[in-house]
């Protein structure tokens, strides 16, 4: 058995145990020769690896030796003689990647302009003044990334829209910016006066008069409820005249008889 | 052998930018940390032959990425690290009851009688079958602070927590383990009266 650690534990407490197994493990030999053996692994690997390289040479990948060299250059350098072809690979690709760039021609599709930069005309000076101080920063920073006077750009608008294209973030930040267009004032139509003046007492029969063709029905519902407002005024008049008639339809009804005041008897006739 | 994603776990950790640039002599690497990896993966395993291959996977591994040696930081904790996740990943692959009970064997003495022998092969193995039922964070903890070399601040970096909390898993599988093992010893107790 391995050496106990010191402990004041009794052997079978639980902690003993435990201190047990811990130095056991804390106390594990490595095996006599380990190092050798793992030499010996390594340098098995590594002449496998190098025999590969050299029989298999077509499983050489460039690719992975150019990421690598992009990483850090210095591994290229390093090893420049044995990959050469890796290194010209990554040469004629910088020098690609360079031309590229550098030969870049601006793209001349014709766009349409954000509305920032495509003044329109605003009525009123409240408006112009808005459009005025909203448009001149942004429009002279979108030409100012490309290089060109604010004022030699003005007759081609062409020139601006490859910037545009290129740049989302300006044209996000133009439209952001651009003025809101108020109404114009323009002055009411007579139909449009009539309107309002009907419209505000609330009157419902006049607005139905304005429109007769496109609501005839409000129109024929209007004259039906003023003719009834019609024929219950002149019933509440005629109201007492019936009522009069009603309880005594003699006086009235039948037609009143000259009363001429009986002749006084005769003094004659009676005499007789 | 080891998943990529500890593999590569492990480069994420240490791998700083350039700061030495001294070519690492493999062998000297061998020579000063073969037996601590082989304690460290014998810690997981338990097993002399199983831990020896991953010393060795691990300096293969090495061999294999010799170019990035320079950048590495503490190349102590790197290597302890891979085999750690070595030992684990073989770990999985082989049921604890192979590796456990000639362990445990080889602890007890062997001028001992033959029944106390068994009795202490069999109490050593309980004990490491309540070890592997400790919660994984407490159970790493635990054996890592077996092995004398490795300090605490080594040990938080190795299970990527903090000293504090090494700590505190330390603290927390000796108690959870003494509890257990005195309730399994009371169990015993009982069944034999």
């Amino acid at each position: 058995m391995s050496p106990q650690p010191p402990n004041t534990y009794p052997a079978a407490h639980p902690d003993a145990r435990i201190d047990q197994v811990l130095h056991a493990l804390r106390t594990t030999e490595a095996p006599s020769g380990l190092e050798q053996r793992i030499a010996a692994r390594l340098a098995q690997a590594a002449e496998a690896r190098t025999q590969s390289a050299i029989t298999n040479p077509t499983t050489f990948s460039y690719v992975t030796v150019i990421l690598n060299a992009v990483k850090d250059p210095r591994i290229l350098l390093a090893r420049a003689p044995r990959y050469w072809a890796a290194a010209a690979a990554l040469t004629l690709l910088i020098a690609l990647t360079t031309l590229t760039l550098l030969h870049r021609t601006p793209s001349t599709t014709a766009r349409t302009l954000p509305t920032a930069l495509t003044p329109t005309p605003v009525r009123g000076l409240e408006g112009a003044g808005l459009q005025s101080r909203h448009n001149a920063p942004i429009r002279t920073a979108a030409l100012a990334t490309e290089g060109i006077s604010p004022s030699a750009s003005q007759p081609s608008q062409t020139a601006t829209t490859s910037t545009e294209q290129q740049d989302p973030d300006a044209i996000a930040l133009a439209e952001t910016l651009a003025p809101s267009r108020p109404a114009p004032p323009l002055p009411l139509t007579a139909q449009e006066h009539l309107l309002l003046a009907a419209t505000r007492p609330g009157q419902p029969i006049e607005i139905a008069e304005l429109d007769i063709a496109r609501a005839p029905f409000l129109r024929a519902a209007a004259e039906a409820r003023e003719t009834a407002s019609i024929n219950h005024y002149a019933k509440s008049l005629l109201a007492p005249f019936a009522l009069a008639d009603a309880l005594s339809p003699t006086t009235f009804s039948q037609p009143q008889e000259t009363s001429t005041p009986a002749p006084p008897p005769l003094p004659n006739a009676s005499s007789n | 052998m080891a998943s990529s994603s500890h593999w590569e776990r492990g480069w994420d950790v240490t791998f700083v930018s350039e700061e030495t640039t001294t070519e690492t002599d493999l062998t000297a690497l061998v020579a000063t940390y073969s037996a601590l990896l082989f304690r460290v993966a014998h810690s997981i395993l338990r097993n002399r032959a199983e831990s020896e291959d991953v010393v060795q996977d691990v300096f293969l591994r090495v061999l294999e990425h010799q170019l990035k040696l320079p950048a590495i930081r503490d190349l102590r904790v790197w290597l302890v690290r891979i085999t750690w996740n070595l030992a684990i990943d073989r770990r999985r692959r082989i049921r604890p009851d192979q590796l456990d009970e000639p362990f445990a064997e080889s602890l007890v003495a062997r001028t001992a009688p033959a029944d106390q022998a068994l009795s202490d092969a069999r109490q050593v193995v309980a004990t490491l079958r309540e070890i592997e039922r400790l919660p994984q964070p407490e159970r790493h903890a635990l054996l890592l602070s077996a092995i004398d070399e490795l300090s605490i601040t080594e040990i938080s970096t190795i299970l990527h927590r903090s000293e504090s909390a090494v700590r505190a898993l330390l603290f927390r599988a000796r108690t959870r383990l003494r509890e257990r093992l005195e309730k399994q010893e009371s169990l015993e107790k009982g069944k034999s009266a």
